[in-house]
């Protein structure tokens, strides 16, 4: 384990003074909101929290809700020209990001790089870094702990920052951000394992709002396939997908075609969302969820059950947006808790 | 890195019209890239086709591995097939795969083929079917049950009538209303199933159809006597990327692009029975 101390302000100097790299923080926190680019009127965030979590996670960073994949030209003979777009993104590294967030590039790396990756997100992913910031200061909809996290967890991150006072600690998590490793590094001063602990520790409060487990959760969602309570869970779904939209690991996305005319035009991959009946609905009508309840089902046990089972987490970081966002107040981590036993 | 949503740029060879037009016209259409096979495939997987402005739909390559071509015998109802349709012999299709798994052909050596198809569902079967006739040494038999609704109906009539003639294989054809002329078995598949009884003895199954056609297959194979290591179909779902990542063609912890579209019934009995062709 490497941890150094440094000043926040030298490590301010160290991100501002970055050359062709654009750092992106979290920016309006609350109704609307998302990670801006640190310029010179943005404030680098000194502290981290429910209060400083923008409404919009921050996935669309390396996974846009709009990408072209590839441009066409038609032929009034037949000929078809194609040609891939360019779907790199020049060096970006986040910075403060909450834990919750944070762990969203865990999730997302399993889900899309593992065995045939989604091209685009492979190539901006090579150019992307995260910064992480331990959480000081819940909300009443935060459930990092009852999905495996905690306030001071490190997942996702590559490099993760403890603020203590007028100093950070800053532990060194993977290679991905050596660079600027070896910026701070020599500035710093190194933190023994003891050290560390007395300052991560304050990060250490549980969040229990909603207090429920993974030991045994996925095999007591999968017995609860069948149950009734889908339906009461999701009778006031009105099937918007804002749970999805703003959710940090949702990933799922449609590709369709944008003509310009009938002889070019552009091929589109666009977030989608398991709660719009058409996600599934098949040409000859048959449709496998075709009823909200089912939808909704898909949802939580995507999250709790399959991607837990197929990856060893679970698809949810626990920020708390699907309940907070929700417009007639579903609240998935209720649902987990009726179905999958409360701790 | 290969981007896999870039399609291959081929040619249409040769248009066969299946069934006649109306409201369920099937087309086949025959593939390929300077004479060859645009890519190679196993007998069961998919290839997503290109019809730009409208869109991209996951086909089952109907014909088996030769290296020579790509055949997709396509049911015309959606957009993207109404606009496939209109092709003409010597026009260019873009289109991406190979994508799935396959039938696993090679552990079948030395058995009994039995293919239960019904309606545009015989058209992932014809890979597998096509296979075992190719490879005719290498397996015991092949009996092959298709029905459609009527003569006009049967797509590939004049194979099956050559698969019947040369006796490579015995084939069970059924129409669902008499018609004059008509030699073969009047009835469901299921009925023809039922009446010719064949037997699980060193035999494997593979039937593919509508919804129903599946459940009712399934359950009079279980009567015959085959087992779910003896049983398989090959399932679709609604597919964009085709490599596991877009998520909506997953049965449960399953993608049926990835992990399927072939399943034994033994596999598929272990998934969560959402959509599946029993509930």
């Amino acid at each position: 384990m490497t941890v150094i101390r440094t000043s926040a302000g030298r490590l301010e100097q160290v991100l501002r003074g970055l050359q062709d790299v654009r750092v992106l923080v979290p920016s309006g926190a609350g109704r609307k909101g998302g990670y801006v680019e640190l310029g010179p009127a943005v404030k680098l965030p000194c502290e981290c929290g429910d209060h400083t979590k923008p409404s919009s996670p921050p996935k669309g960073v390396v996974f846009p809700n709009n990408e072209t994949l590839l441009s066409y030209t038609l032929g009034v003979k037949g000929e078809i020209a194609v040609e891939g777009a360019d779907r790199s993104m020049g060096r970006t590294i986040l910075y403060g990001t909450p834990p919750c967030d944070t762990a969203s590039f865990q999730v997302l790396d399993s889900a899309l790089l593992k065995d045939m990756p989604e091209p685009g997100y492979a190539r901006k992913r090579d150019a992307f870094g995260v910064i992480g910031m331990a959480c000081s200061r819940q909300g009443r909809w935060c459930l990092c702990t009852s999905v495996g996290l905690s306030p001071r967890s490190t997942q996702g991150a590559d490099l993760m920052v403890f603020p203590d006072g007028e100093n950070l600690l800053v532990e060194k998590v993977t290679g991905r951000l050596d660079d600027l490793w070896k910026m701070l590094e020599p500035g710093g001063e190194k933190v023994t394992k003891e050290a560390f602990e007395a300052v991560a520790r304050k990060y250490d409060f549980p969040v229990e709002n909603f207090p429920f487990e993974a030991e045994g959760l996925a095999d007591a969602l999968e017995k609860n396939f069948d149950s009734p309570y889908w339906k009461e869970f999701s009778e006031r779904c009105v099937s918007c997908g804002i749970c999805t939209f703003l959710c940090p690991t949702c990933h799922c996305f449609d590709i369709v075609d944008a003509p310009n005319d009938e002889l070019s035009g552009r091929r589109v991959r666009t977030w989608d969302t398991c709660q719009f009946p058409e996600f599934t609905g098949e040409t000859s009508a048959h449709n496998p969820r075709k009823d909200k309840w089912m939808r909704q089902r898909q949802r939580v046990l995507h999250k709790f059950l399959y991607h837990y089972r197929n990856h060893g987490h679970m698809m949810c970081t626990g920020c708390g947006r699907c309940i907070r966002y929700c417009p007639v107040d579903i609240n998935i981590a209720e649902g987990v808790m009726r179905l999958g036993g409360v701790r | 890195m290969k981007d896999e949503y870039l399609p291959v740029v081929a040619e249409v060879t040769d248009i066969r019209t299946d069934t006649p037009p109306g409201d369920r016209m099937i087309k086949t259409l025959r593939v390929q890239k300077d004479g060859r096979a645009p890519f190679a495939h196993l007998p069961g997987q998919c290839a997503m086709l290109s019809a730009f402005g409208k869109g991209e739909s996951m086909i089952s390559i109907a014909c088996p591995p030769n290296g020579e071509y790509l055949e997709f015998s396509i049911l015309i109802q959606g957009g993207v097939t109404t606009a496939l349709q209109y092709l003409e012999k010597g026009e260019k299709i873009a289109l991406r795969g190979p994508y799935g798994n396959n039938f696993p052909v090679d552990e079948w050596k030395g058995k009994r083929i039995v293919i239960v198809g019904g309606g545009i569902g015989i058209a992932p079967l014809r890979s597998i079917f096509g296979h075992v006739v190719r490879h005719s040494t290498d397996y015991a038999g092949l009996d092959i049950f298709y029905g459609a609704r009527d003569t006009a109906s049967i797509i590939y009539k004049q194979e099956f009538f050559d698969l019947m003639k040369t006796k490579k294989a015995n084939v069970h054809l059924s129409i669902d209303r008499p018609e004059p002329d008509w030699s073969h078995f009047v009835g469901f598949v299921a009925a023809n199933l039922t009446r010719v009884a064949p037997s699980p003895q060193n035999a494997i199954a593979i039937t593919c159809g509508p919804p129903i056609h599946i459940k009712v297959t399934l359950d009079i194979l279980k009567k015959l006597g085959f087992s779910g290591d003896q049983v398989y179909t090959t399932l679709e779902r609604k597919m964009k990327c085709g490599f596991g990542k877009c998520g909506r063609c997953n049965i449960g912890q399953v993608y049926t692009c990835t992990n399927g579209p072939v399943f034994s019934l033994s596999r598929l009995s272990k998934l969560l029975p959402e959509g599946l062709p029993d509930k």
